[in-house]
């Protein structure tokens, strides 16, 4: 057998399971109920629920903003990122939460938020993480 | 309806703009058929067809310099009445900004991109040999396609492009367009003040020569495709190949430093769509520059040179479809659609991608290739392997960066079938970091392991063995060098894991194997130094992303008191609270935010940092990080970090939150209305109490001092100085609230103490107390010429000017009236004032309306003025009133939010230099290769 083709074989081989291990990481969208069941790190799309309490005060802990989000089945549960509050926060039409469950709240690690932008029609992403 | 006739506009911009478009669009129809019809026939140089595209090309780089020339010449003359003049530049603008403004928007960027097309095409069509009439007509190939984006056309309702040269009265339907003179009532845009800086002058120009660039070495590959000829292209374009990785290089490597340096990320690099996808072709372009030096020495190489040329560009085309087309914009809500491009996109492509695998298809069975194979002891074999390697690199970072269009063609497949397929949508992974660093550190290894073999190794033919007698004493040295010193720099990484020693290991080999070659081999073969230090760069910029990614650390505070866990998770506190004036530990550093200023749109905070007791070895700097507001002043735009820079590491500072009534408008009136108020009326010199403080009024004074607010002579200013002393505390605090009421305006200058989360304001009706009734009986007369002063008791009048038309309060003045003012500068000890008192005649009748300052409490009239002698006669009351008698009200609140802390961020990068100078050692590496070998004329 030629080298050349011993060589292909075994990079096609590595290229296939590097695909498959990428794409393992490439994970769906999650509701909070399943993040209750599975307690596993989970990404969550949803909306701020604007009517809820944003608490952020960094008097008392400037790694504390606790506030609430609605998934896309409607369900709303209260979210701690450890971190400073993001700014434009109130502004986010769309949220993307990355964390787990951990007894009543979704502890975030980062939260990314979707703003409509002031200077164009374009919007902008605002990242944070903790 | 009658069309409206507008005036003011300068429509000739939009025709000469559309003309130019059209024209350089037709003109490289023209270059790319006489192009194409030449190379395929053949012909002998100065045929018909070669003086076509002479011609054609020509006119067409003109037309694109005039359309830019254009804009510039619309954006620096502010014609708002052009969408993109009004979308980009605002009257604040500075003109150095035009620059960035210009390439902001994307009809700005894809004209950058064409005019580096056309200075690129202008050194092939010097002289037009077969070859050149290929490139060049490949490259207006390219220009056609990007022409077609700015072209705003509409052919059968469909549009194709978007114009630069489009009124803003064609984009948008509000009734401000009824108006004729529209054009007078708008103000631009403005650029987004993230944009406001260097980087953005120097950063897109640079990335996008980068970008444009790869086509050359892609037209080589394509023309060696179209003409059959395979061997000879590979001379002349690898200048071209090196230059393009070089320029792109430092493109990226701005990026990677504006995003340091200036946003808010936190790092040079957070695997960010927009970034990998400039990044991916890059990769691409270096594993073609490394199978083009296989091809020009040996026989091999020839077909996988041209297919990573092709790819490089292929994905520049990908990169452009996947920013611009808004795709990346999250999968369900479509932000980036409004521009309406990306059919025109997706064909620019799938042409670019095609055409040359159609020429491939066709031609490379010509291609000849050895019959033997490439032997494992050659450098030939390794380079491919390390080209196989980066293959592996591109391709991963692609795979991942593409997740939104495998939704987008999940859609597409389920638009097709009528089904709902947006439940098998996909996320990108959850840390894309960890994500893309799993993969990347392997690549890092492979590639550091074998730019070191392969550079001991040398080039073979059939028969030559590459070994040469040192290799094993070479590679067994170095590798044990290496060893030795990862062994001792991994002690100092604050986390240990054996993927990262071995990273670390063959990032110090891949260096200290240059630092062999060069040593070795640079006396006889000075050619090598492009080679040795761009590897060596390369193994420095393994290590330092190493040490910076890292040992990356936040600063903790250091807590002084038992610190209130509100919860039980874990985890780094990487925010902390600073109080203005109120020193905070951290790290062994003391900081002290001592003060914050307002300059334009930014507020710039004084951090002070300082270590250690004694004066010897202290350690002492002040870092300013910024907040910046946007182009109204109503909200915060951004937080500009600021960084102190040692050899080893760098101290970064980014401000994370600060108080919300700074933060902006609309929040810091709801902070303000949430706050309670409480009135009280207090006299000179009494205690009065508060709900929780006791507080004594001082003194008041005429004269305020508020550094950020300009005064004028004219207003009336009133500034209170008070006392608090609260029992809890134990401590005394001052507040000097004022107020100024100017023509019709009041200013209000509540003051704050944070302490006491106290807020003290004067209310208006303060003006209605120190205005008293006057006591007429003491009314006074005094006379003066222009210039002149009089003094009487302790005042002292100068006449200083005469104002034929003086304004005074609404509805005092009528417009038949004759009415002069005079303005009086009034000193009283060391206070002067400017009164304005009008002498009115109306209908025969003179009379004068006064005017009455507070303090010092006088009203003054304009009586007469004698025409003859020029003598003008004014009467003043004083008034007398016991100050200390009047209750004067004032506003308190005891539960205002404090005002004068800063949420902050530091964090430690130690190594970051390592990363900026192994880069740049890869950019000069190549820069150095490309003039190598500029003599080698294509």
């Amino acid at each position: 057998m030629k080298l050349s083709f011993l060589i292909a074989l075994v990079f096609i081989g590595i290229s296939i399971f590097l695909l498959i291990n990428a794409s393992s990481d490439l994970t769906s969208y999650t509701t909070f109920e399943q993040a209750r069941t599975s307690k596993k790190e989970v990404k969550i799309v949803g909306q701020l629920a604007k009517d809820k309490d944003m608490v952020y005060n960094p008097e008392i802990d400037p790694n504390h903003f606790s506030f609430y989000v609605i998934d896309k089945k409607g369900d709303t549960q209260k979210v701690i990122l450890k971190a400073a509050k993001p700014q434009d926060f109130e502004l986010s039409e769309q949220i993307v939460i990355t964390g787990k469950i951990n007894g009543d709240d979704f502890i975030a690690k980062d939260v990314l938020l979707k703003c409509p932008s002031k200077y164009k029609d374009e919007e902008v992403y605002i990242k944070s993480e903790s | 309806m009658e069309p409206i006739q507008y005036v003011n506009e300068h429509l000739w911009v939009h025709y000469c703009g559309h003309a130019f478009l059209i024209l350089a669009f037709f003109s490289g129809i023209y270059t790319l058929v006489s192009g194409i019809v030449s190379v395929n026939k053949n012909e002998a140089e100065n045929s018909e067809w070669l003086k076509a595209v002479k011609i054609g090309f020509l006119f067409h780089v003109v037309f694109i310099f005039l359309s830019i020339v254009l804009i510039f010449f619309m954006m620096d003359r502010h014609y708002y009445e052009y969408n993109y003049v009004w979308s980009h530049v605002s009257d604040e603008l500075a003109r150095k900004y035009i620059l960035s403004a210009f390439w902001e928007g994307q009809e700005g960027s894809f004209l950058l991109w064409m005019f580096w097309n056309s200075v690129l095409g202008l050194f092939f069509w010097k002289s037009l040999s077969k070859v050149n009439v290929a490139i060049i007509t490949i490259i207006i190939g390219v220009e056609i396609i990007l022409c077609s984006m700015i072209l705003g056309v509409h052919i059968n309702g469909v549009k194709i492009g978007s114009s630069p040269f489009v009124l803003l009265r064609q984009v948008m339907d509000i009734p401000l367009f009824k108006n004729a003179e529209y054009t007078s009532l708008i103000k631009g845009n403005g650029l987004n003040p993230l944009l406001q800086n260097y980087w953005m002058i120097i950063h897109p120009p640079t990335l996008f020569l980068g970008f444009a660039s790869t086509i050359i070495p892609f037209a080589y590959a394509v023309s060696a495709l179209w003409i059959k000829e395979f061997k000879l292209w590979l001379v002349p374009s690898l200048k071209w190949s090196l230059f393009s990785a070089s320029i792109l290089g430092l493109g990226i490597l701005m990026g990677a430093a504006w995003a340091y340096e200036a946003l808010s990320f936190g790092g040079y690099w957070a695997w960010d769509p927009v970034e990998n996808m400039s990044l991916v072709p890059w990769i691409i372009l270096i594993a073609g520059i490394h199978s083009h030096l296989v091809a020009k020495s040996t026989e091999y190489g020839v077909r996988a040179t041209i297919l990573f040329y092709i790819f490089s560009f292929v994905l520049v085309v990908y990169s452009s479809f996947l920013t611009r087309s808004g795709i990346l914009g999250e999968s369900s809500a479509h932000a980036f659609t409004q521009m309406g491009l990306e059919w025109q996109l997706l064909f620019f492509g799938v042409v670019s991608f095609f055409v040359p695998l159609f020429l491939y298809i066709k031609s490379s069975k010509f291609i000849l290739t050895p019959k033997q194979e490439e032997k494992i002891e050659s450098r030939e074999f390794w380079m491919f392997m390390g080209c196989l390697v980066l293959l592996f690199s591109a391709g991963l970072i692609t795979f991942t960066t593409s997740l939104p269009v495998y939704n987008k063609i999940l859609d597409f497949i389920g638009g097709l079938m009528n089904v709902d397929l947006k439940e098998y949508h996909r996320s990108a992974p959850v840390n894309v970091i960890d994500h893309h660093n799993r993969f990347q550190i392997w690549i890092g290894v492979f590639v550091s392991l074998l730019s070191g073999i392969a550079l001991f190794l040398r080039y073979c033919g059939y028969s030559l063995s590459g070994v040469n007698k040192n290799f094993w004493r070479n590679i067994i040295i170095t590798l044990l060098s290496a060893l030795v010193v990862a062994i001792f720099v991994f002690q100092f990484l604050n986390k240990n894991h054996w993927s990262l020693f071995l990273l670390l290991f063959s990032g110090i080999w891949a260096f200290i194997s240059s630092l062999v070659i060069a040593i070795s081999i640079l006396r006889k073969n000075p050619k090598i130094i492009a080679s040795v230090m761009a590897h060596a760069g390369f193994g420095l910029l393994i290590l330092g992303i190493i040490f910076s990614g890292i040992n990356k650390r936040n600063f903790q505070p250091e807590l002084f008191f038992q610190d209130v866990e509100t919860d039980n998770i874990e985890g780094p506190k990487k925010n902390f609270l600073l109080i203005k004036g109120e020193p905070a530990k951290l790290e062994g550093y003391e900081l002290l935010y001592t003060l914050d200023s307002m300059d334009n749109k930014v507020r710039r905070y004084h951090i002070q940092f300082s270590k250690g007791d004694s004066t010897d070895n202290a350690e002492k700097f002040v870092l300013n990080p910024e907040i910046q507001y946007d182009n109204k002043l109503t909200k915060v735009a951004a937080s500009n970090p600021a960084t102190k820079h040692y050899l080893s590491k760098d101290i970064f500072t980014i401000i994370s939150q600060i108080p919300k009534t700074q933060m902006d408008a609309t929040a810091s009136a709801a902070a303000e209305d949430s706050i309670d108020f409480e009135q009280y009326n207090v006299s000179i010199g009494d205690t009065f109490y508060t709900r929780k403080s006791f507080g004594i009024l001082k003194n008041i004074r005429n004269r305020i001092d508020k550094h950020e607010f300009e005064t004028l002579n004219t207003d009336e200013q009133l500034e209170l100085d008070f006392e608090f002393y609260n029992l809890d505390v134990k401590k005394s605090f001052l507040a000097s609230p004022a107020i100024i009421f100017r023509e019709n305006l009041v200013y209000r200058f509540p003051d704050n103490i944070d302490k006491l989360s106290m807020r003290i304001q004067i209310p208006d009706t303060i003006y209605s107390v120190l205005n008293f009734v006057p006591n007429k009986i003491e009314k006074k007369s005094i006379e003066l010429k222009l210039n002149d002063s009089i003094q009487i008791g302790d005042l002292k009048f100068t006449l200083l000017n005469l104002n034929k038309n003086p304004k005074a309060k609404t509805g005092l003045l009528v417009d038949k009236d004759i009415a002069v003012a005079a303005d009086l500068l009034v000193t009283k000890g060391g206070v002067q004032k400017t009164l304005s008192p009008i002498y009115v005649i109306r209908d025969n009748q003179s009379f004068s309306i006064p005017d009455i300052s507070l303090l010092p409490g006088l009203s003054i009239y304009f009586d007469k003025i004698d025409p003859n002698s020029a003598v003008m006669t004014f009467s003043f009351f004083e008034n007398y009133t016991d100050i200390s008698k009047l209750k004067i009200p004032i506003e308190i609140a005891e539960n205002a939010p404090r005002t004068d802390y800063i949420v902050m961020e530091v964090i430690e990068f130690p190594g970051i230099n390592l990363v900026w100078l192994g880069s740049l050692f890869m950019v000069f590496g190549l820069m150095i290769g490309s003039y190598q070998r500029r003599m080698t004329n294509g």
